[in-house]
């Protein structure tokens, strides 16, 4: 084995590659050292992803905005500052661990706030767990972590599947006896949460003399939903039920347009939840109901304060409603404000004995919390909200606030709008 | 509606969404059949033609049906500068080659897609008036009715060129043999330009007649090329009518079996008579054995 | 397309300045986790898994010549077997089964093997692009089945993976893992399988004649390929603890595979990790400048690399320094006929 003249060069190359690497590892490690916990220090730094691309990304801008007001209202209310640290989950449960691991490796976070859906914040809470810092989740709704994961600093300020089931009965209540539609229809997505609120809405209406004359599975994703239209036009299904992605809603609408087939009541919950609903659909979406934590209309618990915040931030038209996220990502924040005031301090010890422990009262309701992190049973409003002229209002519980409208009833026909 | 008529309308909107997928199928059909290449981003082409129909629509108002025609002529330049700079080079290479690169290409689409149009579903409607036709108890839903024929008039249309005009006998020629056609006088490179071009032009006038039934992400391109592939195979390479008989075949299947097996199998069953086929008789139920493999 | 020059290991173990260069930047990785954060772990430790990936897949597609797009379905199928080894309970699994996470990884590696070679000789009466988009084909069923089958995969949901070890540990294997693959590839290339391999590679009809199977070493490599695919997916899942039949076996990570092995060099050893070394930097430094751009970069990054510089980084280098001293290529050897079996 001979060196020719060239081996040098090759040598050299080796060297700086390697070199190379050693550098560029070094300049990664430039930020502070050690990994994430909360060290009851001054600043209150909260660590958070929010989908602003992906299938959830057309609630990720009011998810945002509502983390956003909630933090400059912790710092009117707090002594100590107040910053969140916000980044892209892409809508993808593996990006929201390594966003969530960069931020908490790069700054000194204290408590972590959730993304948006089951899938988003179970990954969002197993990284908190993992890391033992306290973490706050809204638009989460399944209940089977609360009970199977043995959280203990996972807390969900927001209607669980229980309390969706619970308002869709209230809703159909406030329909006349006489005229009550009785065919429930169910379409559920193949997944936990969506077996788990098919079965509470299953459970309850049955209870309650409604019949389930169809429950059919469907793939989340899947664009073709005619199958599900023509066995519910066999059924005669007069009240659709479903959980379905934004996109997947807005699909399901159009097709059974397509199809010819209007239910008396329709309720889409999460995929009816976001602005582009109406901006993809206009029409054709009024009368869609909702169960997305917060409602226009509601009252009560800094609604008013949280209004104009939003008024002077972003600016309202005449006639136009917040969107419904919005609200649901201020009541985290409350949620995190009252936990600190009730702590006196940042440490994570402290903020889970009081998120534990205290009483809260936000834009959604008053509650408190189970040990796994499930709002108490029964405490929770969980508003239904209705789309209508180009906004969500408030029509189950009846409530006082100026945006609440009467419950629409039955579902004009797609041809006559 | 009784069970009976549950079927057949499931029947009715698989056989409705077929002829789409035959289009779709086509474009791959023939660049494989003729050229000889699987083009990997025909899916990701398909994507392109469905956002460009769907930003006509958004922006201006037009109805997809015209948008399908601006789609082809944006695919079929696209498709022939595909051709002409990039793949002439390599095509003698060896196959790893052009599989690579459209792979890649097919992500650069992707990419692309995303960072234009965003990562949300999008989708267009069929922008001129008309009500479903009920036929006894089935529907036939407008879009859908009206996509087909337009996907039947397109599959005749390609045809008719393939059997009737100069161009047609001259990719029809190289196919066979593309030695003796030049003997002949035939300009072989300027024919695999030209039929890359009608391919993904195919591809993009089916994407631009899917849009107005389902959402289109960035992310579609790879079942549907997969769709498209299983319908090559099930009808045969280079065969038109086999082409057609594939699509209807596919989307008659998936419907039934989305019916009776429920949402999560019907691309599952989709992709496994796909692959049986494939492994069984590769060159398609009506192979025709237009391309090598 | 594999080529005499870099198949092994000897470049750099040529001399020991290079030996001494080659433990150095070993040990440069395992450091990393004690001096850095843990997002600058897990980056590299994704570096790592890059070229895990590549290296396994240009055994299969560099030096056997087999296309493969279902690369991604075995990386899955590791990553989910040792999720079901280490938290039985969420798939319903009996606890008796629960293992130590050190145990299940070669148990995932060889389950990811073993479903290579149960499909491999049905999925090998394909060739050429038949055989590409069939593994593609093959890939999405598998993912598509996972998906279906939610009580034992967490379905779009997800499963999560419970956890004692460090993280830093885990980092640690995988250093080890990717060395030893290396050496393993490098082993198999220059054995008898690995010369059955190459045969087939140039010309099937060929080396049948002389009694070379093609089938038989057709299947070798994408059984080890496989199994090396499903070691890296196993390390994957116990890293970040978390597996999701979308994005575990989302054809993303074929597409990552692709690059790493193109920009290397494919059909050469160290080709793939340059190549990661390469996609890593790239990307993250992509990503934190121009997001979404990243991923447009690196497929015409892919395209360009074919048109214009085929051997990768690694042919590039190589072509640089002039020529190289690699044994094998020097002496040029004829391969040895007749004697693969």
């Amino acid at each position: 084995m001979s060196e020719d003249t060239n081996g040098k060069s090759r040598r050299s190359y080796l060297k700086a590659t390697g070199a190379a690497s050693v550098a560029g590892i070094s300049s990664l490690a430039g930020c502070t050292l050690g990994g994430g916990g909360g060290g009851g220090s001054e600043t209150l730094t909260i660590g958070a992803t929010v989908p602003r691309s992906g299938s959830f990304s057309s609630l990720g801008q009011s998810v945002e905005r509502g983390y956003q007001l909630g933090v400059a209202r912790m710092n009117e209310q707090l002594e100590r500052d107040v910053e969140i640290v916000i980044q892209d989950d892409e809508s993808d449960a593996a990006q929201v661990r390594q966003s969530l691991n960069q931020i908490t490796s790069n700054n000194d976070v204290d408590m972590l706030w959730g993304s948006f859906s089951s899938l988003l914040v179970t990954a969002g809470s197993a990284f908190a767990e993992n890391q033992e810092l306290p973490f706050l989740g809204a638009f989460f709704a399944y209940e089977e972590p609360h009970r199977n994961e043995g959280y203990e600093w996972t807390y969900s300020p927001f209607p669980k599947s229980r309390d969706v089931a619970r308002s869709t009965r209230g809703l159909l209540s406030l329909i006349p006896e006489n005229e009550r539609p009785t065919n429930v229809g169910i379409w559920e997505p193949n997944s936990g949460w969506g077996a788990e609120q098919s079965t509470y809405w299953d459970d309850v209406l049955s209870n309650e003399g409604y019949d389930v004359v169809l429950r059919e599975s469907f793939q989340l994703g899947s664009e073709d939903f005619s199958s599900l239209i023509s066995q519910s036009k066999s059924a005669d299904v007069e009240i659709l039920l479903s959980v379905p992605t934004p996109p997947g809603g807005i699909t399901a609408v159009n097709q059974m347009q397509e199809n010819d087939f209007t239910p008396e009541v329709l309720k889409f919950v999460r995929g009816a939840d976001p602005t582009a609903w109406w901006s993809a659909l206009g029409q054709q979406g009024a009368f869609a109901c909702m169960c997305p934590g917060w409602v226009p209309g509601m009252t009560g618990n800094g609604n008013d304060g949280f209004k104009s915040a939003f008024e002077s931030e972003y600016g309202l038209e005449d006639g136009a409603v917040i969107p419904t996220a919005v609200g649901g990502a201020y009541n985290v924040a409350q949620v995190a404000l009252q936990a600190v005031q009730a702590a006196g301090s940042t440490d994570s010890d402290g903020l889970q004995t009081a998120l534990r422990e205290t009483e809260f009262g936000t834009v959604i309701g008053d509650f408190t919390f189970e040990e796994n992190g499930l709002p108490s049973e029964g405490q929770l409003t969980a508003p239904t909200g209705q789309w209508w002229e180009g906004g969500q209002h408030v029509v189950y519980p009846d409530t006082q606030g100026e945006e609440a409208i009467d419950f629409r009833y039955p579902m004009t026909p797609w041809s006559e709008r | 509606m009784v069970e009976v008529e549950l079927v057949a309308q499931t029947l009715i909107n698989g056989l409705l969404l077929g002829g789409i997928y035959a289009v779709a199928a086509l474009g791959l059909s023939l660049v494989f059949g003729i050229m000889d290449i699987v083009n990997l981003a025909h899916g990701h082409m398909l994507m392109i033609g469905g956002y460009v129909a769907i930003l006509l629509f958004s922006a201006l108002g037009v109805t997809p049906l015209i948008g399908m025609f601006v789609a082809m002529a944006v695919l079929f330049v696209f498709g022939m500068a595909l051709q002409r700079f990039v793949l002439d080079r390599i095509v003698d290479e060896g196959i790893e080659q052009p599989i690579i690169v459209l792979f890649g290409l097919a992500l650069v689409l992707q990419s692309l897609g995303r960072l234009v149009l965003g990562s949300d579903a999008q989708s267009s409607e069929i922008g001129i008036p008309g009500a479903a036709i009920e036929v006894g108890p089935i529907l036939f839903s407008f879009p859908r009715t009206v996509t087909f024929v337009f996907a039947l008039g397109l599959i005749l249309g390609t045809w008719v060129l393939l059997q009737y005009t100069a161009t047609g006998r001259a990719i029809r020629a190289t196919a066979q043999n593309r030695d003796a056609a030049r003997y002949m006088g035939i300009d072989t490179d300027r024919i695999y330009v030209l039929t890359l071009g009608i391919g993904t032009a195919l591809a993009g006038a089916a994407g631009a007649l899917l849009s107005m039934l389902f959402p289109i992400t960035p992310f579609v391109g790879w079942s549907y090329l997969l769709k498209a592939f299983a319908v090559v195979v099930l009808g045969g390479v280079g065969s038109i009518p086999g082409t057609l008989v594939g699509g209807l075949a596919l989307g008659v299947t998936e419907n039934i079996s989305g019916l009776y097996l429920g949402g999560g199998f019907r691309d599952i069953i989709s992709f496994s008579i796909f692959l049986i086929v494939l492994l069984i008789r590769p060159h398609g139920l009506f192979g025709s054995g237009g391309g090598g493999e | 397309m594999s080529g005499v020059t870099g198949n092994d290991l000897s470049a750099l173990t040529a001399t020991r300045r290079r030996l001494a260069a080659a433990v150095a930047l070993v040990f440069v990785l395992a450091v990393v986790p004690f001096v850095t954060t843990d997002y600058v772990t897990e980056i590299v430790f994704t570096g790592l898994v890059f070229a895990m990936l590549g290296i396994s897949w240009n055994l299969l597609a560099g030096y056997a010549g087999q296309v493969s797009l279902g690369h991604a379905a075995f990386f899955g199928i590791g990553a989910f077997v040792t999720a079901w080894l280490t938290t039985p309970g969420r798939a319903g699994f009996p606890e008796a089964i629960q293992l130590p996470m050190i145990a299940t990884l070669p148990i995932a590696a060889l389950a990811a093997g073993v479903v290579a070679l149960v499909v491999g000789p049905v999925i090998f009466r394909l060739s050429g692009h038949y055989f590409a988009i069939g593994t593609l084909a093959l890939a999405t069923i598998i993912q598509l089945l996972l998906l279906d089958q939610r009580g034992i995969s967490g379905g779009s949901t997800g499963y999560y993976i419970q956890s004692a070890l460090d993280a830093d540990l885990i980092y640690l294997i995988g250093l080890v893992s990717t060395v030893g693959m290396l050496i393993v590839a490098s082993r198999v290339v220059n054995s008898r399988i690995g010369l059955g391999m190459r045969a087939v590679d140039g010309d099937e009809d060929a080396a049948s004649t002389l009694g070379v199977h093609p089938l038989r070493y057709k299947l070798w490599a994408f059984g080890i390929s496989s199994a090396m695919a499903g070691l890296a997916g196993a390390l994957w899942a116990q890293f970040t603890l978390y597996v999701n039949p979308e994005s575990t076996l989302g054809v993303v990570w074929m597409i990552d595979t692709l690059v790493v092995v193109i920009l290397g060099g494919m059909g050469t050893m160290l080709g793939p990790l340059l190549g990661a070394a390469l996609f890593l930097t790239l990307d993250t430094g992509l990503r934190s400048v121009a997001g979404e751009f990243a991923t447009t970069v690196e497929g015409a990054l892919i395209i360009l690399f074919i048109l214009f510089a085929p051997a990768g980084v690694y042919g590039l280098l190589e072509s640089r320094t002039g020529g190289d001293d690699d044994p094998a290529a020097s002496e040029e050897s004829p391969e040895p006929t007749g004697q693969a079996k």
